[in-house]
């Protein structure tokens, strides 16, 4: 069953954009989707507007959505202000399904924007840090980048097979692929060795395995009428993480429970997906990633990296954008940004980065996006299965 | 002095919780979730140093998640705000302490 259509997608290239508002960063983003899916403002029934932290960079704290499509002249219609952290844009974009596949609206524009450059780091890594049950982590200085070290760190103990060297081949990778894409904000093709002699930022993650503070916009039209060619939604499944009440036994993955969803919802198989964008705001998620979406077994994901199975001309490229290490990380734009490559690489317009599909009898992408934390999980987690049909 | 953090337990389930609930997120149970103190010593779950400071935190410092002896994990600063960090080994003992204006953190037991 196809969920929705996405008619068109844009992308305002992620970078350092600091003289520019909310609304100029996403008008590029608006305006290329529409014209890619050849609809004009005047056609859209209703928009989604995901933003994480403009509201403290900016002290626009409502309305934002009506101020920032006001200047790409989208007006009247409604207009709905969309949050969920560094999962806001796929959660306005399954909110834009929704109101299509209701039956209400029947042309929904979904956009992710944001603005984290504001000339003070570390007011920006405070706003991150938002993104959190705020009373009870601010007083212990909580950087997400902590609980990534620490996840990394129990990965490696349970599967020691892989190592160290196989996150900072994860961005190797990724930083190959992000200088292939205009919409990267880094554009230069890293070594091993070079993320590993990267500052440490908290053991075992370098500099170069995290994600940086990056400004950008995504954007996609989603629609319930049927197009030719177009690249169809047959699954977006969104979750907030579990309460967890016994600590001493591992907790189910909040990932691959939402992934299973995924897969049960869009009638696929992890064997028919062949192009995957997923949340590497650390370069080891990659790794655990792939195997909450059940696309490598438990542990293998290094040795399969290893194989360069990840790779563009691998037979699963993961991240072929550069992920979020090497396209950016412009928080609440992210998961339309990979919703975005996945419709460029499906309809083959991918230029140098392009994956292949040899001896697949499908096109299927598959965008994992996650966002928060709450004190027992992640906060919320998207997935998103399209094909090109 | 000692942190008394209080967390909330489920009569219907049995479930621990913290910080406290009005309902239980385990069993959803409408009634029976009533506050406890919970216990201040436990062990490092895990554990890392931020190299990065916040503007409300210098850098390095420690944190990580304790395993309080009740079996619920907090997260937590490890060590006095500004003492020197090294990362404490898993399992470890650790108290959890109080400062002022409500904050606290966890030490290692001596």
């Amino acid at each position: 069953v196809t969920l929705a259509s996405i008619a068109g997608v844009g992308m305002t290239p992620f970078g350092r954009l600091p003289d520019r508002s909310l609304g100029e960063i996403a008008a590029p983003a608006v305006s290329a989707a529409l014209e890619d899916a050849a609809v004009s403002a005047n056609e859209l029934d209703i928009a989604f507007v995901g933003n994480a932290i403009g509201g403290m960079a900016t002290g626009q704290e409502s309305i934002r959505g009506q101020v920032i499509l006001r200047y790409s002249g989208i007006t009247g219609i409604p207009i709905v202000n969309v949050e969920n952290a560094c999962a806001s844009a796929s959660t306005a974009l399954h909110q834009a399904i929704l109101a299509v596949r209701s039956g209400l609206y029947r042309t929904a524009l979904a956009l992710g924007v944001e603005k984290m450059y504001v000339g003070d780091t570390g007011r920006t890594l405070s706003m991150i840090a938002s993104a959190s049950d705020v009373a009870e982590f601010e007083r212990h200085g909580l950087q997400f980048t902590s609980l990534y070290a620490m996840a990394a760190a129990r990965y490696l103990r349970e599967f020691p097979d892989n190592s160290v060297q196989d996150f900072a081949g994860v961005a190797a990778k990724n930083s190959a692929n992000g200088e292939r894409n205009p919409y990267a904000q880094f554009r230069r093709a890293r070594t091993v060795a070079e993320v590993m002699d990267s500052r440490v930022i908290a053991e075992p993650l370098t500099l170069l395995m995290c994600s940086s503070i990056a400004d950008g916009a995504a954007a996609a039209v989603v629609t319930s009428e049927p197009i030719d060619g177009a690249v169809d939604v047959l699954a977006s499944v969104i979750r907030s993480g579990r309460y967890r009440a016994d600590h001493s036994a591992p907790q189910p993955s909040s990932v691959a429970t939402a992934a299973a969803a995924a897969y049960d919802q869009a009638g696929v198989a992890p064997t028919d997906v062949g192009v995957v964008e997923v949340h590497d705001a650390a370069a080891p998620q990659e790794l655990m990633h792939v195997e909450d979406l059940a696309l490598v077994g438990r542990g293998e994901a290094g040795h399969a990296l290893r194989e360069h199975r990840f790779s563009l001309d691998g037979e699963l490229p993961v991240n072929p954008s550069g992920g979020l290490t090497s396209r950016g990380h412009a928080i609440g734009a992210t998961g339309l940004a990979q919703i975005a490559e996945l419709v460029w690489q499906l309809r083959g317009e991918a230029d140098s980065r392009q994956v292949r599909f040899d001896g697949r009898s499908r096109r299927v992408g598959l965008a994992l996006n996650t966002g928060g934390r709450t004190v027992d999980d992640r906060a919320a987690i998207a997935v998103h299965v399209l094909e090109l049909t | 002095v000692k942190a008394a953090l209080v967390g909330t337990r489920c009569d219907a389930c049995g479930a621990t919780t913290y910080p406290r609930v009005a309902r239980c997120p385990g069993c959803g149970a409408a009634e029976g979730c009533h506050e406890i103190a919970l216990p201040t010593g436990g062990t490092i779950a895990e554990a890392t140093v931020m190299t990065v400071a916040l503007p409300n935190m210098p850098a390095p410092y420690a944190v990580g998640f304790v395993r309080l002896d009740n079996g619920v994990e907090v997260y937590c600063r490890l060590g006095r705000p500004g003492a020197a960090s090294s990362v404490p080994p898993r399992g470890a003992r650790v108290e959890l302490v109080s400062g002022e204006n409500g904050d606290w953190w966890a030490e290692v037991a001596v």
